[in-house]
Order: structure tokens, then C-alpha cells, then sequence
């Protein structure tokens, strides 16, 4: 070993900038949350324990699988949400936690429906398609090259200096989405209405889109079909390994932040997929092959593409949605009581019974 | 931790924040995923504060805590990408900063465990014994993961920069 290499090495030596934001309380309150669940993980070999991480806490930390404490049995046949005389097709987007709110779309236009009545439709010049809805009814969408958001009457255009879209929103109003960019895509978010689109770094500049973000600013994006994780800082990619294959490109999927679902080709083969943030991938039966949504309890909508139809998978259960085989189902409620999607021919909602 | 040992964590761990960070900050090479990684450990430190109070040496076994949530993180197969600086993007040449930069890229390829000791021999000035305590190995692995990691980072450097890194100035 040579005295050069230790002297270039220590030119490395150096101290933090800044203040720094380690929190110990956060500590403290995080450290509580993992003695909890490892004392209920000990003692819970009968217990039915309701999936109760918050998601925001998920992120960091993989949640033990943990099965819901009731089912829905059943799912009502589906009832068409209103569109305005004459209009001819419909579909929902995305549902916020409780499914009171749908979003989507009316020919061409954004669409907004609160517990069943239709909101808003979008004037033409505005948004033609809403994206994702929070509780509060904040609605984020795209059109016309913009990213947009409205909310109690009002549709704003998210500041972008160039062509942007938005695909989701947290409950206290943070929206990502991507932005044009030397002719490639960035994910981008804007941490308030008001706020300009801040660019999100990727591994070697690769195009891609921001598609989940949490309250504390946490992001997830799908970037050349892989997960991506931005923190409050750093950036992670996750790899998707199922069956000994590893690093599967995802086709299509749907995240809640915790649990991403989707579809991805092995040997030639489309699979469904479902994997903890951090963990490997588990298949899901062929009836969900193909995810189209995924609620806070990582109950996952989707469909068999050869089959059609829309099946719910609760835990393992399957269950049916009423609809033929051209629904589908893109919303979810926590509790499973509302679900929003396409019954194949109109934006539609669909009720389903929980029993304990 | 209804016995008043909570204060008694919360009072020791305020008090060696800046010392972490530093590690972490040496360890990772990144303000913010020194931060990460300090919250990371201070958290584990909280779950384990029943066993780590009653350690010989305290800050021992907490720089251990650290510098394993440091080497699981590299090894769980998630790739970070560094904010602002990408080691692509690191010049070769020239000033004192881009050659931090390259130096830093390439101490990032070595593996994990070399890189660590190499971190707290030379860049924490800690003794043999210590490092071994706290990676929990002997002190020969310590010598040898030491001797490794430096040809390592001479093949690295030799590979990537041959002839333009400035040896020179650190003579």
C-alpha cells in the first residue's frame, strides 16, 4: 500500500453541509410503529389484522403481508354514472381513498363525479382527461400539452416551461407527473398549485414519468418499465425478479405506494405480478393478470386479457365484478364498499358487499 | 420504554447526531443520503436502545449499526442515483472538486465492505482494532479488506483515468 493512494484517498475527508434534517422524534415515532408490529407479528399467529401501515411509513420500511379483517362477498351489477344528455362515451380514471370521487373522462373532455352526481366536465380548450383525484377533491389531469389540477369550480394549469402532464396527487395537494425536456420526458413535481415543475433526476438521464407521491414528498416513478423511489433526497430503481428471472420490465402497473401491481413477460409468457417496495415479486392468479388498480389494503382490480372481465383480489379470494368482458375496474375503495371503472360501454360505479 | 429511558435515548443520540452524520457523510459520499442513512440508524438505534445502552462501548456499537444499515443498503439491489452528481458526469481532470467527484465515483465501486474499511481507516482516522470492532471481523481482515480495497481503487482510477488523474497533488 503506497502513503500516495491513503493521502488521495483522504482528500475525500470532509463534513456534511448544513444543519441536516435526521429528526429524532421521527425517530422515536418510527421506532414505536416497528416495536408495535413486531410485538402483534409475535403474537398474531390466529389474529386477523387489517393492513394499518401507513403508507407514507411503508415506503421506508416493508410492511409484514397481513390479511384484511373482512371481505367483500360480492359486488353488486354496476350502475352507469350520469354523463350530460347527448354525450356518448365515458370512463373512470382514478377514485380517491373512498371512491366518493371519481375522475375521468366524457368524450374528450375531464370528468369529475362526487358520490354518484357528475362535478364538472371540462370546457373544450381545457383538460380532456382527469388522471387522479384526492379526498379533498383536488383533481389533477392532462390536455393540450398542460398539466392541470381543479378544485371546487376552479381548473388551474400547473407551471411547466414546457408541454407537462399530471398523474397524480397527494391528500395535501402535491402533484407529479413528467414534462418535456430536451426532447425526452421527466418526471416532474410541483409541490403546490402554485409551484413551478421541479425535475426529478433518473439513472443516466432515461425518460420516464412520476406516477404516486405521498404526502411527504416522497415519489414514485416508472422509468423504462422499472420502479423508480425518489425520497426526500435520494433516488433508488428497484429491480423486478420473479420465477429466477430478474430485472422484468413492467408492462403496465398500478402502485399505492407500498405494493406495486402489474404485468410483465417471462419466457415469452404475460404474467401478473404483485411486489412489496424492496421485496421480490409474487404471481397473482391468471383472472388478474393484467392490474388495474390497487387500494390501500393492496386489494388489486384487474383482468385476464385471453378471458375478459373484471375480478377483485382480496388477500388470496377472488371475486367477481358484474360487467362482461369489457369492464374494467380503476378505482377502488379502502373499504371495498365503491369500486369506478368501465362496465364496457360507460364510466360506471359498482358497490360490493363486505361481510365480516 | 416507560422506565425514563426513552429521554435517556433521546438525550444520547441529540448528542452524537453531528458525529453521525459525519460517518454517514464519509460513507455515503451525499448530504442527503448521509441524512437517510443517520434517520435510518437512529431508528434501529431506538428499537434496540434495551441492549445498545448496556454495550461496553456505546459509540461502537452504534457506528456498527450504521455502517451495517450502510452496507445492507448497498447490497438489497436497489441502485441510488446520485442527485446533482452523477458519476458519469464526473470530469476526469482539472480542478480539486471534479477530482473529489472521480474519486468519490470510484470509491463507490468498491465493494462495500472494503469501501468501509477503507472509510473509517483513512477518512475517520480509526485504528485497526476499532475498525475491526466495529465491522465485527479480526484485525488481519481489517489489513486485508485495507490492501484489497486500495488496489481496487488503483485499478479503478488506472482503468477509467489512466494518466489524467493528478497524483501529484496530494504529495
Amino acid at each position: 500500500m503506497s502513503d500516495n493512494d491513503i493521502r488521495l484517498l483522504q482528500r475525500l475527508a470532509g463534513e456534511p453541509a448544513g444543519p441536516g434534517r435526521v429528526d429524532v422524534r421521527q425517530a422515536v415515532s418510527e421506532g414505536r410503529r416497528r416495536l408495535r408490529r413486531r410485538k402483534l407479528a409475535a403474537g398474531a399467529a390466529l389474529a386477523v389484522l387489517v393492513a394499518a401501515v401507513p403508507v407514507s411509513a411503508a415506503v421506508w420500511s416493508r410492511p409484514a403481508p397481513s390479511a384484511p379483517a373482512s371481505r367483500p362477498d360480492s359486488c353488486e351489477p354496476g350502475v352507469k354514472l350520469p354523463m350530460p344528455v347527448g354525450s356518448k362515451k365515458s370512463f373512470v380514471v382514478a377514485g380517491d381513498r373512498s371512491a366518493r370521487y371519481l375522475a375521468g373522462e366524457i368524450d374528450g373532455r375531464a370528468a369529475l363525479w362526487h358520490d354518484g352526481t357528475l362535478e364538472v366536465v371540462a370546457e373544450p380548450g381545457g383538460p380532456t382527461r382527469f388522471t387522479a383525484v384526492n379526498s379533498a377533491g383536488l383533481a389533477v389531469g392532462v390536455g393540450k400539452g398542460k398539466a392541470w389540477t381543479y378544485a371546487a369550480g376552479t381548473f388551474t394549469q400547473l407551471a411547466s416551461p414546457t408541454a407537462a402532464l399530471a398523474t397524480a396527487v397527494s391528500e395535501n395537494g402535491i402533484v407529479v407527473g413528467a414534462r418535456e425536456q430536451d426532447n425526452k420526458v421527466v418526471p416532474a413535481v410541483w409541490d403546490s398549485i402554485e409551484a413551478t415543475a421541479r425535475d426529478l433526476p433518473t439513472r443516466n438521464g432515461e425518460s420516464g414519468q412520476a406516477v404516486w407521491v405521498s404526502d411527504e414528498g416522497i415519489v414514485l416513478g416508472l422509468i423504462r418499465g422499472t420502479y423508480y423511489r425518489w425520497g426526500p433526497s435520494a433516488g433508488y430503481t428497484n429491480e423486478i425478479d420473479l420465477d429466477g428471472e430478474k430485472n422484468l420490465s413492467l408492462d403496465t402497473a398500478v402502485t399505492n405506494g407500498q405494493m406495486i401491481a402489474g404485468s410483465v413477460t417471462v419466457n415469452g409468457k404475460e404474467a401478473g405480478i404483485r411486489a412489496y417496495l424492496l421485496s421480490d415479486a409474487q404471481r397473482l392468479p391468471d383472472d388478474v393478470m393484467e392490474p388495474t388498480a390497487i387500494n390501500s389494503r393492496n386489494w388489486i382490480a384487474g383482468s385476464d386479457p385471453l378471458a375478459g372481465g373484471a375480478k377483485l383480489l382480496v388477500g388470496d379470494t377472488l371475486i367477481a365484478v358484474p360487467g362482461g368482458g369489457r369492464a374494467v375496474i380503476t378505482a377502488i375503495a379502502t373499504d371495498g364498499g365503491t369500486l369506478g371503472g368501465y362496465d364496457g360501454e360507460a364510466a360506471t360505479t359498482w358497490r360490493c358487499q363486505i361481510t365480516g | 420504554m416507560a422506565d425514563g429511558s426513552e429521554a435517556e435515548y433521546v438525550a444520547y443520540v441529540s448528542g452524537r447526531i453531528p458525529a453521525l452524520r459525519r460517518l454517514a457523510y464519509l460513507l455515503c459520499g451525499n448530504d442527503h443520503q448521509a441524512d437517510d442513512l443517520v434517520q435510518e440508524t437512529i431508528t434501529k438505534i431506538f428499537v434496540r436502545w434495551p441492549q445498545v445502552r448496556k454495550a461496553e462501548n456505546i459509540d461502537n456499537y452504534v457506528h456498527t449499526i450504521l455502517v451495517r444499515t450502510f452496507l445492507d443498503d448497498r447490497r438489497r439491489g436497489w441502485w441510488k442515483v446520485l442527485l446533482g452528481t452523477s458519476p458519469e458526469r464526473a470530469a476526469p481532470a482539472g480542478a480539486a472538486v471534479e477530482d473529489r467527484e472521480v474519486l468519490r465515483a470510484a470509491l463507490a465501486q468498491v465493494p462495500p465492505r472494503q469501501q468501509a474499511v477503507l472509510v473509517l481507516r483513512f477518512l475517520d482516522d480509526r485504528p485497526v482494532a476499532e475498525v475491526a470492532e466495529i465491522m465485527g471481523c479480526s484485525q488481519g481482515t481489517v489489513k486485508s479488506q485495507t490492501a484489497h480495497g486500495l488496489a481496487a481503487l488503483r485499478r479503478i482510477l488506472g482503468d477509467q483515468y489512466a494518466g489524467t488523474f493528478t497524483y501529484g497533488e496530494a504529495r
